[in-house]
């Protein structure tokens, strides 16, 4: 049995906020305060307020073999919120919160047979919601921050059935204690900014959904040849998002144009098998009953991910920037990122077939300022993305192993809508 | 314009949200690959006319049944779609002619020769039917109100089924119709990514190979009845087919004496013209004097031949060319020996039955192998080892000289009631886009029972 995915959420794999996922998310330096919970804890210093609502669509053309794969699209509404003031002069003070909400359900924990072709990265992680709280202090150009990013286990004491018979004749009882356990990563960001050029640092905590669930089944009835216990336990990791050192940096070239870059460490080496285990113990009469399934470690590797975004702002100034009473100057900026994201994937040599390959990442964007309503500045940003998978073969050493040859590959795109309003 | 942007913004975020729209998954899940990971097991009916070919062990005497003359069946693809007491045998509804107690299934018993649902009285029965000696029967004023292969019965005013055949004649205005054929499968083998494939019959002492078509993935149906390769007073079988251009080439074992030899078709396999000369004799040591089961396959330009030694002493292989197939190698490629593993196999004793095809230029021989895949266990009423039983195993090779085995054991062995096996044997593999699948005889664990051909898709 296996348990989808090792990768990505969905705002850490596309982006939180259109802007950010126009640039490829190599905006740590400058991200707007909205997306510090995922891009920079540290960001959310800012002061004002800022009320983001957004939602994005990744559909998945993802190839075994040239057949498609069975994945789900990823898509959703991302929302965030930040708030900071001025403490002093010298100091501000900040909270963001971001979350995102996929469409079809909270979390898809899923089990899939082991042996079977699986792209990891874009299965559950893709599927999961996400709720990043982060706060932040700024001492003039430097910004620290720190949070919290949450999942929920899944676990509790299990199903329990019993059948059996007393004077009453036969009786049968049911019991069910399911608990979603909250499970929470560090998230810690640090921001320099020297007007011209500035500089980000961040990390987050890996984080997956945990899965133990046991069923036990007790039978004990007069002259029946299959009295016994049967107990199973299932237990993995779903939708596992690896632990992320961001660093980078955004340079002002000339007269709105600012080129930011960022170079992402993620830390795969500590991914559990995106497969399950499973312990079978059957106490039917007979003895030894107990059957355990555990597949190996799948070894991934730690990965680097260069990331570059362009971004040009027009001469009335960034789209969310703040405006003087009567500033109804129509804002404007467009956008372009590239990523270049390797495979955590070794070379498959056993029973289990994941399913990765490098991935070339680019996208194109814009942002308009709308001006202000009811007091509140308006802005609207859009962003769309192409990433293709560099097709990659698989060859495994013995051909009398499941899936022993199949090609990957593939491509996916990305589209979002962010409205964002800032309360000055 | 502004506004309308942000109107429309919302009106577009709303209506995109709540999953309107649609994920839009891929084509489904990938198929399995033939590697093992094949689902649950179904019998394959096997037709010959009107009649579904039944093993020996699950013969019950009533093959052939009384129906009216200008009637005829209606036509089906399952159970669901046929009236009351019919079932849908070979595409047609008829009623499960029986001859004994236990000869019906489930909760029906065998009354006046058909099974039907038992009961004490009429109030047990479905509407318009009557309680007749224990089981429900329709009430009827004519045939025409009867299931196909009841008639109606003058004196009761209900409906009854008779037996034929065998010497049993019906009346004037009805015909005898066969329902069932006693005869074991085996070796079946699919004629490349055709639906077409040929398989051994054997009945009484004898055996013919005869061409079935694969009508649907678990109904083949014989045609045309007669065997395609047969000789008179010989058993001939373990059929492997390959396609020529609009010729078909067959290997088959012989039995007197033992050999295999090759047949030709230019009929899209209706008939076939048997060499004169066989293909390959038994002569090394290993093979005791006996070979068969014959594999054929294609590669690097030639073609080659598994076969069985022993019979079950293990698997050869030959490359053909012009008349007697050379051996490349003197003793078996895969003997039990080689197969044996301390945990996932143990104690394989025989090796046979050999089916190869190519995939991805690697050669995958799928083989049967008779050992014991399950562990030893204890009862308090004292030690349960394992049952030894056939099962399938799988070996690949890119080069025929080195082979690498399945490293969890069998590929394909069936598990019921969490330690009993069954048997499986003579497997045939076929790959298609749409996936794995494998058909086999199916036997009890001692292999003294056939069940039947049998067919397992992959996941």
């Amino acid at each position: 049995m296996a348990a989808r995915g090792a990768g990505a959420t969905a705002p850490a794999h596309f982006g939180s906020g259109a802007r950010s996922a126009a640039l490829a998310r190599a905006d740590v330096a400058d991200a707007d305060p909205t997306s510090a919970p995922v891009q920079n804890a540290a960001l959310a210093a800012a002061p004002g307020m800022r009320l983001r609502i957004g939602y994005g669509y990744g559909a998945m053309d993802l190839r075994i073999d040239g057949r498609r794969a069975p994945i789900a699209a990823a898509s959703g509404i991302d929302l965030a919120a930040q708030v900071g003031g001025k403490l002093s002069p010298s100091f501000s003070a900040g909270l963001a919160l971001g979350a995102y909400l996929p469409d079809a359900h909270l979390a898809a924990i899923a089990f899939r047979p082991g042996t079977e072709p699986q792209f990891f990265r874009y299965e559950a992680p893709l599927q999961r919601a996400s709720f990043d709280l982060v706060g932040a202090l700024r001492y003039r150009s430097l910004a620290l921050g720190a949070g919290a990013s949450f999942a929920l286990d899944m676990g509790g004491g299990g199903t329990r059935f019993d059948l059996g018979g007393d004077a009453q004749g036969t009786y049968a009882d049911a019991a069910a204690d399911v608990a979603l356990a909250y499970r929470a990563a560090p998230i810690l960001g640090l921001s320099l900014d020297l007007g011209r050029v500035a500089l980000g640092a961040s990390f987050r905590g890996p984080l997956a959904v945990g899965v133990s669930v046991a069923s036990d089944v007790t039978i004990a009835l007069a002259e029946n040849p299959l009295n016994g216990t049967t107990a199973v336990r299932v237990t993995g990791a779903s939708g596992y998002d690896p632990a992320r050192l961001l660093f980078g940096g955004r340079v002002k070239v000339f007269r709105g144009l600012s080129i930011s870059g960022a170079l992402e460490w993620q830390g795969y080496r500590a991914a559990p098998p995106p497969v399950a285990d499973v312990t079978l113990d059957v106490r039917l009469g007979t003895s030894p009953g107990r059957k355990e399934v555990r597949f190996v470690l799948p070894r991934f590797r730690d990965v680097l991910a260069p990331r570059l975004g362009i971004e040009w702002v027009g001469s009335h100034g960034a789209p969310g920037g703040a405006r003087a009473r009567g500033d109804r100057a129509m804002r404007w900026a467009v956008r372009a990122g590239y990523v270049l994201a390797p495979s955590p994937l070794p070379p498959q040599t056993g029973f289990t077939s994941y399913a990765d390959a490098t991935r070339h990442g680019i996208s194109l964007g814009g942002g308009a300022g709308l001006g202000r309503f009811w007091g509140v500045d308006l802005r609207l940003d859009a962003a769309g993305g192409l990433a293709v998978l560099v097709p990659r073969t698989e060859q495994k050493k013995s051909d009398a192993l499941p899936f022993a040859h199949y090609e990957v590959s593939g491509r996916t795109w990305y589209g979002s809508l962010s409205l964002e309003g800032g309360f000055q | 314009m502004r506004r309308l942007a942000v109107v429309g913004f919302f009106g577009a975020l709303l209506s995109s949200s709540c999953g309107l729209l649609g994920g839009g998954e891929g084509e489904g899940a990938i198929p399995a690959d033939g590697v093992g990971a094949f689902g649950a097991a179904t019998p394959v009916e096997v037709c010959l006319g009107t009649a579904r070919i039944v093993a020996p062990a699950a013969a019950t005497g009533a093959e052939a049944l009384c129906v009216p003359e200008a009637r005829a069946a209606q036509a089906c693809a399952a159970d669901a779609e046929c009236a009351g007491i019919e079932r849908c045998v070979c595409g047609r509804c008829v009623v499960q002619a029986c001859q004994g107690a236990g000869s019906c299934g489930g909760q029906e018993v065998c009354r006046a020769r058909r099974c039907t649902r038992g009961c004490a009285a009429d109030v047990d029965c479905e509407a318009g039917e009557r309680c007749v000696s224990g089981g429900c029967a329709r009430r009827c004023d004519g045939d025409g109100d009867c299931h196909h292969g009841e008639r109606c019965d003058a004196l009761d005013d209900v409906c009854t089924a008779s037996l034929c055949g065998g010497g049993g004649t019906c009346g004037a205005g009805s015909r005898c119709e066969a329902v069932a054929r006693v005869g074991e499968l085996h070796e079946p083998t699919f004629l490349g990514d055709e639906p077409v494939a040929f398989v051994e019959l054997r009945k009484g002492s004898g055996a013919a190979v005869h061409r079935a078509l694969v009508e649907a993935p678990g109904r083949w149906r014989l045609d045309p009845q007669e065997p395609v390769v047969s000789i008179a007073g010989e058993a001939l079988g373990a059929p492997s087919a390959i396609r020529r251009g609009d010729r078909i080439e067959l290997y088959v074992a012989a039995q007197s004496p033992p050999r295999l030899v090759r047949a030709s078709s230019s009929d899209g396999g209706e008939s076939f013209t048997i060499d004169i000369d066989p293909v390959l004799t038994p002569a090394e040591a290993w093979e005791g004097g006996w070979v068969g089961s014959p594999a054929a396959f294609d590669f690097e330009g030639t073609t080659h031949l598994f076969y069985e030694g022993g019979p079950r002493a293990g698997i050869g292989l030959a490359r053909l060319g012009e008349g007697l197939a050379a051996r490349v190698e003197t003793n078996a490629v895969l003997a039990p020996a080689d197969v044996n593993d301390p945990l996932f196999w143990r104690g394989v004793t025989e090796v046979g039955a050999p089916h190869a095809l190519l995939v991805n230029g690697a050669v995958r021989l799928f083989f049967t192998g008779r050992g014991a895949e399950g562990t030893d266990a204890t009862s308090p009423e004292g030690p349960l080892p394992a049952d030894r039983n056939d099962s399938i195993g799988l070996a690949t090779t890119r080069d025929l000289a080195s082979y690498s085995l399945f490293p969890a054991g069998p590929v394909f062995a069936r598990l019921v009631n969490l330690r009993a096996y069954l048997g499986e044997r003579e497997a045939a593999v076929r790959i298609s886009p749409e996936g794995a699948e494998v058909v086999f005889v199916s036997t009890n664990a001692s292999g003294a029972s056939v069940s039947g051909l049998f067919r397992a898709a992959g996941r």
